[in-house]
């Protein structure tokens, strides 16, 4: 039987750690998009059937050419892409961030990444450096992921 | 986007008649993010698994929502 088949009818299967995967990628990635100031489909004058066939390009063709090397190296590519790759902010600040101590300047911004992205406005970020804007959130949404990812993934041990 | 982009944001842009926001935030310096996050979705959403891929899809809308991210 289907897992969601299974779930509706009351025999769940045991948890599974996919599922949490998925919660943690997400968590992610919108942070990300809200920190960004990314435009949602809805408000580009698309049209519901214009929006559905752009995003699901993923579903048909795929997130990337080819598979990684598995869950867990592929977290520890992005950890370290994220924290390590050079840019406008230190790796150093950046491994901070993620850790939860953030540089005065960036923690109003930083607070709203972690509890409620969707509440961050072009006045957060005035004034910021894009890349250093870009950084901070990612790293600032990857210690949040990663933290919950943990915690679910140790629930389940 | 409140920033200048990649000229390749542009190209896609002429391929697809228009990019969302985020397609442009993954090509956006891929190297720091978009490269390595793909590959990790790739195998998280369509690797092996007990849920299919529309029901991970599912999951994936269900806590864009939660966190009220129109994504």
């Amino acid at each position: 039987m289907r897992p969601a088949l299974a779930f509706i009818a009351g025999n769940a299967p045991p948890p599974d750690a996919s599922a949490i995967e998925v919660k943690a990628c997400f968590d992610l990635i919108t942070r990300y998009a809200d920190a960004i100031g990314a435009v949602p489909h809805s408000e580009m004058g698309l049209t519901r059937e214009q929006a559905i066939a752009h995003e699901g390009r993923f579903f048909e063709l795929g997130y990337a050419d080819d598979y990684g090397a598995g869950v867990e190296e592929g977290w520890q590519r992005v950890h370290d892409a994220i924290l390590e790759t050079p840019g406008a902010l230190d790796p150093a600040v950046r491994r901070a961030i993620y850790a939860g101590d953030d540089p005065p300047e960036l923690a109003p911004l930083l607070d709203k990444v972690r509890r409620h992205a969707y509440r961050i406005t072009d006045r957060d970020v005035e004034g910021l450096d894009a890349d250093v804007v870009i950084e901070a959130a990612l790293a600032a949404a990857l210690g949040e992921a990663l933290r919950d990812r943990q915690r679910a993934l140790e629930a389940l041990a | 986007m409140r920033w200048q982009l990649p000229v390749q944001v542009a190209a896609l842009e002429a391929r697809d008649g228009y990019v969302s926001d985020i397609s442009r935030g993954l090509r956006y310096r891929p190297e720091l993010f978009g490269e390595p996050f793909q590959r990790l979705l790739q195998d998280v959403m369509k690797g092996p698994s007990p849920w299919s891929e529309g029901e991970r899809e599912l999951f994936a809308a269900f806590v864009s929502a939660q966190r009220q991210c129109p994504f």
